[in-house]
């Protein structure tokens, strides 16, 4: 038998790099139950609370009768059981090998699959667990047994059997025990902006089949409760079920009577019609309730494959309708081809290109019909649409270009007096070319425009050319920069095979994102400024007052993260006014070749680092009333109630990063230091001075304080962490140009400019102990509100720390 | 852990920087010996714009208006009236658009100054016109500094994305699926030595640099050692902390200690490929922005560069391109010159600041673009406020781009004295050092031309053949190539040509390899390999073999 282990789990709290992986012994009988599904409104529970629930759910359980389970190959039961003594599973014979995973919530069980007990390397633990059992292993019958030591009880969950070579559209799938937390953060922050999920929903959908959970996770419903839920206790829960819609959310903000934490008077900026209507998509990106997939391929169907620009003649009103077409096409499943013939026949695109002027004519002075109006269109709906360049063909430039023409004539999109132009073309046949055209070697007909272009749809998505380079220009620009010629075959395989009717865009995702190719060591994706700016707003934010605010202060408290400076300040071409026109916004390699997106993104995070730091709390920002980040809601707390700088340092990192692949003594230090290295100052009367509880430190001022007061006390001095920070002794007079006359002595200097490698970091027993020591350090949400701000302000600056890193302007393995 | 694999000693050699010692405690040794004022520009340096979006150079220059129905100069009126907002059927609307809007040169007659050169004598007796408001571009014609090289082509086909490829990468035979070839830029510098300087906020393909060293580099692949980024060169640099302050009471000068060191250590240590690009980003930016930063802390940005961006007074104390509405709040307040001031006005600033830190910089490229030429539609656009005031900055379709880049007034007898400087005639004026001038070349070329007819929405299309610029006190200026070919004057007319466009007959690797010869003796045929003479496959077109043997002086 062959075993593989996943990396588990959220019952455990891992340690930086070592975290610790368990594998669970499957049991082979089953007690039935099927549990905990819990409302997907509602908000996650506590670990202590969730225990509790379980406990009672569990008792019921406990009652129910034994029985055994049946598996059928690709099953996936999605529900949990009580077992307790010895049970048993079975599955026939499938012919080929199979992987069959499970999730147990105790170590304490014995699994022997076909009679064959799993011990020591393969024996099952905590968490998730996979066997792979070869063909030729399986008999006639097949049974996997679980055993409970005496009197002791387990749950047993996400029970599956599936090949051990899933193929999805022909491309190789990962397997369930390939398709791990990281895989799936990595599908979030590429397909959604790293969505909202929690991370016990991150962890449910690692372990489930990765062809069950992508559904769960990348849908075009308005509302994707899974991918998005509401915060706990969230105040602004309209978004759930509401405003799904670009053109609704944004009249949903600028109404005066919205319930939303922004003040009346700064609302009608997000109007439809309004200067800072893009702002009103960086919002529908970042609230919850809503759907980030959803808007991750809006932006990129409206910014980069089939762009329009609010600097040409588009108007607002125009472009917010294309939004919402487009992905109302995509929502009620319509073929690729027809969704791309909604773009075409809209207002946005005949604005855009100017096509709404063209007119089939008669010219007198030529004596005959003549196209009144450009050609520009007429070309980009082959190139830019479905990546049809003509090539090879010796008809495309004076044929099918000139015939496309024709077919783009009477399409009106009139200006009214008040009214300003419509949201949507009127296909006219007065000045229409309305005989048939010889368009990409096919007669095209029909009575308008309109007509014509649903005509000339499905012929465009099977043109060689466009079979050939649709595919790519989809994943290279939403997912891979490094598209090479075996994985473009891949793709290319994967796309035909949907048919020649029905190429699916969200199946065509699904599969990818599942798939080999796109996690595998050669994938490499560069966030360009506008993916950075909202992803980090994803994993920064944590409720929708956050997401309204933006940044920005609002009745004297500031919230949430800034997205449209970021992407102002990087020159990277606002939203929907993408950088290249209709050829697109700034390419990911545009970005990484971008000094300048480095350079501001550092700066923000440094000379203007209070932006991310102060925006934590508020006394009234909240329509009147106090408002704090919910950090405590998220973070991991142990069973002592306590938030531990060791705990919370390495799931910061993940949740911005995705693993811990990256997180090594280096970045550990640096992040235990900003977490936990605050200065602790205790007043003659034994009382906290809480004014200077913000004093956190950075690794090289904290050793050159030590060093310092090490030089000067000797080498019995204390530098034990306590010490360092509360006496004043320490802190205050080592370091500093005051004992020094007045400036930094050179060797101050120096210490403060030191670079301290990880091998240092390792080495040095005075760091480590250091670390320890922070590592011990917990956060207090509790004791007062002076407090409480200030351990809020430092896990934003660990978090601004992890931002101006290099891992957050790329996606690799 | 292991030493990653960015090679420090490379960097170094190239970029002219010892700032990578930073983590020993030491500063670059050569900080305290940065001059604060404009240094002379002792290299030679090509800086290039891109037209981005395929410009109609056929709107810059053109043919003068002929009365003869089979000449060139009647045909193109006929088939432009709408491009350029004239009548269909009045001839005179034809004539006085012409004669109005653009000054007159024959080649060898009226306008044509002696050392301007007419290459096989082409074209002899021909008029045409350059755009009147193009001022600065018609004084250095007339000084000699301008070559004209008609009928060239950067793109081989009509796909914006493509065709830039091509342009940018300096290879005509490039496919949209080789996106990580260098650029002719990057490939000059490796050759010349010095550095790509990218004035835009990104790069582009053009500035990037080949793998391996030369003259045996590898033009298929990247390594942008050379490549550094001065999107603003006023602001360019990452926030550090101030020995000055006492270091535990500001959380931003901790934060800053904590990324500067992060990053000094994390160099020291192995991680994915992927990420070295934004490691090189945080080495450049601190140390060059600290250089750039010395030099010019001390340099005031020249007044008429400011105008372009502002509004500013100019050297008599009054203001440059007041506002001319007397019922404006703003009347007589001094206003920007430019319409594309941010991006445009930027990069001939920060052209100015690489010339003036150059000592520091090491240019040998300078990249540059300017967009909006897809005038598929509106090509010529006349505002109402153009009756009143010649300067404003609505938009005038293309020929605000024109005005932009062209516009202004250089030398001693200037075409318009009374013209404000527009973007290169700002910069030649703030350059203060012929040497600078002399060692500056530009050159100018879009991704295609467009068609020779224009569309019914007072556009053009897109096409193929196209004029290209080169500009410089050093360039032996006059006409490369038939001006307007006898060829055209049928395809005018022609209805069984759908999409009629103008020849190409020189392809631009003969024309660029003369500028890098230029910059570097021999590094031509190695920064565009087809011009080698080794070189085994089809060979570029040229129109006249040798046309540019005596482009550069």
């Amino acid at each position: 038998m062959l075993l593989t282990q996943k990396t588990l789990s959220a019952f455990f709290l891992c340690v930086f790099r070592y975290c610790s992986q368990k594998k669970t012994v499957f049991k082979v009988s089953l007690a039935l139950t099927s549990l905990l599904a819990l409302p997907s409104f509602a908000a996650p529970l506590e670990k202590e609370k969730l225990a509790a629930v379980m406990s009672v759910i569990n008792m019921y359980l406990m009652g129910e009768s034994e029985a055994n389970v049946e598996l059928r190959l690709n099953e996936f039961i999605d529900r949990s059981f009580q077992v307790r003594e010895s049970f048993s599973v079975t599955f026939a014979p499938q012919g080929q090998d199979v992987e069959i995973c499970f999730v147990l919530s105790s170590s304490q069980i014995q699994v022997s699959i076909n009679g064959q007990p799993q011990s020591a390397n393969n024996a099952a633990t905590q968490g998730e667990n996979c066997y792979t059992v070869p063909a030729s292993q399986q008999g006639n019958e097949n049974t996997i047994e679980f055993i409970t030591p005496d009197g002791q009880t387990a749950t047993l969950s996400s029970i599956s059997v599936e090949t051990a070579t899933p193929i999805s559209l022909t491309l190789n799938s990962l397997t369930r025990s390939e398709w791990d937390e990281k895989a799936v953060r990595k599908v979030l922050k590429i397909f959604a902006f790293g969505g909202h999920a929690t991370r016990s929903q991150i962890i449910t959908w690692a372990n489930m089949p990765p062809r069950f959970a992508i559904r769960e996770m990348l849908n075009f419903e308005e509302h994707n409760l899974k991918l998005s839920p509401l915060a706990v206790g969230e105040r602004y829960g309209q978004t759930a079920t509401s405003y799904g819609k670009l053109a609704d959310f944004a009249a949903f903000l600028a109404d005066p009577n919205s319930d939303i934490p922004i003040p009346e008077g700064s609302r009608e900026q997000y109007a439809v019609d309004n200067y800072n209507f893009d702002d009103s998509f960086v919002r529908l990106v970042t609230t919850r309730g809503l759907n980030p997939f959803r808007q991750r391929i809006g932006f990129w169907e409206t910014n980069y494959h089939l762009a329009v620009n609010l600097e040409t003649e588009v108007t607002r009103e125009q472009m917010a309708a294309y939004y919402d077409e487009i992905m109302e096409a995509h929502e009620a499943g319509l073929p690729y081809h027809q969704v791309m013939g909604v773009a075409a026949k809209s207002a946005a695109i005949a604005m855009q290109y100017g096509h709404r002027r063209n007119e089939w004519v008669f010219d007198r002075g030529e004596d005959k019909f003549v196209l009144n109006g450009n050609y520009d269109y007429a070309r980009e709906i082959h190139q830019l649409f479905y990546g049809i360049f003509g090539v090879n063909d010796p008809n495309h430039e004076n044929g099918t270009i000139i015939e496309t023409g024709k077919m783009l004539t009477d399409m009106r999109v009139p200006y009214i007096d008040g009214q300003g132009f419509p949201t949507s073309v009127t296909f006219e046949t007065d000045q229409h070319h309305v005989g048939s055209l010889q368009i990409l070697g096919h007669t095209i007909s029909g009575a308008d425009a309109s007509q014509k272009i649903d005509n000339l749809m499905p012929i465009s998505i099977n043109h060689p050319e466009s079979l050939v380079n649709l595919p790519s220009m989809i994943i290279g620009t939403l997912a891979d920069d490094n598209l090479t010629p075996e994985k473009v075959v891949k793709i290319n395989a994967a796309w035909v095979s949907m048919g020649s009717t029905n190429k699916n865009l969200l199946n065509f995702l699904r599969a990818y994102a599942t798939s080999s190719v796109f996690h595998s060591s050669d994938q490499r994706k560069y966030l360009t400024s506008h993916e950075r700016a909202l992803f980090l707003a994803n994993k920064f934010n944590l409720d929708n007052l956050e997401s309204f605010f933006g940044g920005n202060s609002y009745l004297g408290g500031r919230a949430g993260r800034q997205v449209d400076n970021m992407i102002d300040d990087d020159a990277a071409g606002d939203i929907f006014e993408p950088l290249h026109n209709v050829f697109g916004g700034q390419t990911s390699q545009e970005a990484a070749d971008s000094a300048l997106s480095f350079e501001k993104n550092y700066n923000f995070h440094t000379q203007n680092e209070y932006a991310t730091r102060d925006a934590a709390q508020c006394d009234s920002c909240d329509q009147g009333d106090a408002w704090w980040k919910k950090w405590p809601s998220v973070l991991p707390r142990r069973s002592d109630g306590n938030y531990y700088v060791e705990d919370v340092a390495p799931w910061l990192w993940r949740h911005v990063n995705g693993s811990l692949d990256d997180y090594s003594e280096l970045e550990r230090a640096h992040l235990y230091t900003l977490l936990g290295g605050y200065r602790v100052d205790v007043a003659s009367d034994g009382e906290l001075r809480n004014g200077h509880q913000d004093r956190t430190f950075d690794l090289p001022l904290l050793m050159c304080i030590v060093t310092d007061y090490q030089r000067r006390e000797g080498s019995g001095a204390d530098i034990s962490l306590l010490n360092i920070t509360s006496e004043f002794d320490a802190w205050g007079r080592s370091c500093t140009p005051d004992d020094d006359g007045g400036v930094y002595t050179t060797e101050e200097r120096a210490l403060l400019n030191k670079a301290y490698t990880g091998q240092e970091i390792a080495n040095s027993p005075v760091i480590q102990s250091l670390l320890t020591q922070m590592g011990q350090r917990t956060f207090d949400f509790q004791s007062n509100d002076r407090v409480r701000e200030f351990s809020l302000e430092r896990i934003n600056v660990g978090l601004g720390f992890i931002f101006t890193t290099p891992f957050v302007f790329a996606e690799a393995q | 852990m292991s030493i990653n694999k960015f090679d420090r000693r490379q960097f170094l050699q190239g970029a002219l920087c010892s700032g990578l010692l930073y983590g020993t405690g030491s500063l670059p040794s050569f900080m305290s010996t940065a001059q604060a004022d404009p240094a002379p520009l002792n290299s030679k340096v090509v800086g290039n714009l891109f037209f981005d979006g395929g410009v109609d150079f056929r709107h810059l220059i053109v043919p003068a208006y002929d009365s003869s129905p089979d000449s060139f100069g009647n045909k193109y009126w006929k088939h432009r009236w709408r491009a350029h907002r004239v009548s269909q059927s009045d001839q005179a609307t034809w004539q006085a658009r012409f004669d109005n809007d653009y000054y007159p040169i024959t080649v060898g007659g009226d306008g044509w100054n002696s050392g301007l050169t007419d290459v096989g004598g082409l074209n002899s007796g021909t008029t045409f016109g350059i755009w009147r408001e193009a001022g600065w571009l018609i004084d250095m014609f007339q000084a000699g500094n301008v070559g004209l090289v008609f009928n060239a082509v950067g793109g081989t086909n009509r796909a914006h994305d493509l065709s830039s490829l091509m342009l940018n990468q300096g290879n005509l035979l490039s496919t949209l699926n080789q996106q990580d070839r260098s650029g002719w830029g990057g490939r000059l510098c490796r050759s010349a030595g010095g550095n790509s300087l990218s004035l835009l906020s990104s790069p582009t393909p053009f500035s990037f640099g080949p793998l391996g060293n030369a003259p045996n580099y590898d033009p298929n692949a990247i390594d942008n050692r050379e490549l550094i980024s001065v999107q603003n060169s006023r602001e360019i640099g990452l926030f550090d902390f101030n020995f000055d302050d006492n270091q535990i009471y500001s959380t931003n000068q901790r934060r800053a200690r904590t990324a500067k060191s992060y990053y000094a250590a994390l160099r020291q240590e192995e991680i994915g490929e992927v990420y070295q690009k934004i490691m090189d980003h945080e080495s450049k930016v601190r140390e060059f922005g600290e250089l750039i930063k010395a030099r010019l802390e001390s340099v005031p940005v020249p007044i008429y560069i400011q105008a372009l961006m502002s509004g500013v007074n100019g050297p008599n104390g009054q203001p440059i391109n007041p506002e001319p509405d007397s019922n404006s709040n703003n009347f007589g307040d001094p206003r920007r010159v430019l319409r594309n001031s941010y991006s445009f006005g930027r990069q001939i600033q920060n052209f100015y600041d690489v010339v003036a830190a150059n000592p520091e910089l090491n240019p040998r490229v300078l990249s540059m673009q300017y967009g909006g030429w897809d005038s598929h539609n509106s090509q010529r656009q006349i505002p109402g406020s153009l009756a009143n005031d010649p300067n404003t900055t609505d938009n005038r379709g293309i020929e605000s781009g024109f005005r932009d880049i062209f516009g202004g007034q250089f030398g001693n007898n200037p075409s318009d004295s009374n013209a404000l400087h527009g973007g290169f005639s700002a910069l030649w004026e703030s350059l203060p050092n012929q040497s600078d001038r002399n060692n500056i070349v530009l050159t100018m070329a879009g991704e295609f031309g467009r068609q020779i007819r224009d569309n019914g929405d007072a556009g053009t299309d897109h096409g193929k053949g196209n004029l290209m610029l080169v500009i410089g006190d050093q360039c032996q200026g006059g006409v490369y190539g038939e001006m307007f070919p006898d060829s055209e004057v049928d395809k005018y007319d022609d209805t069984s040509l759908n999409t009629p466009d103008i020849d190409a007959r020189t392809e631009i690797d003969p024309l660029f390899a003369s500028v890098c010869d230029w910059v570097d003796s021999g590094s031509g045929r190695y920064v565009f390999p087809r011009t080698h003479p080794s070189y085994s496959g089809e060979a570029p077109i040229i129109e006249r073999v040798g046309m540019f043997d005596s482009l550069m002086i």
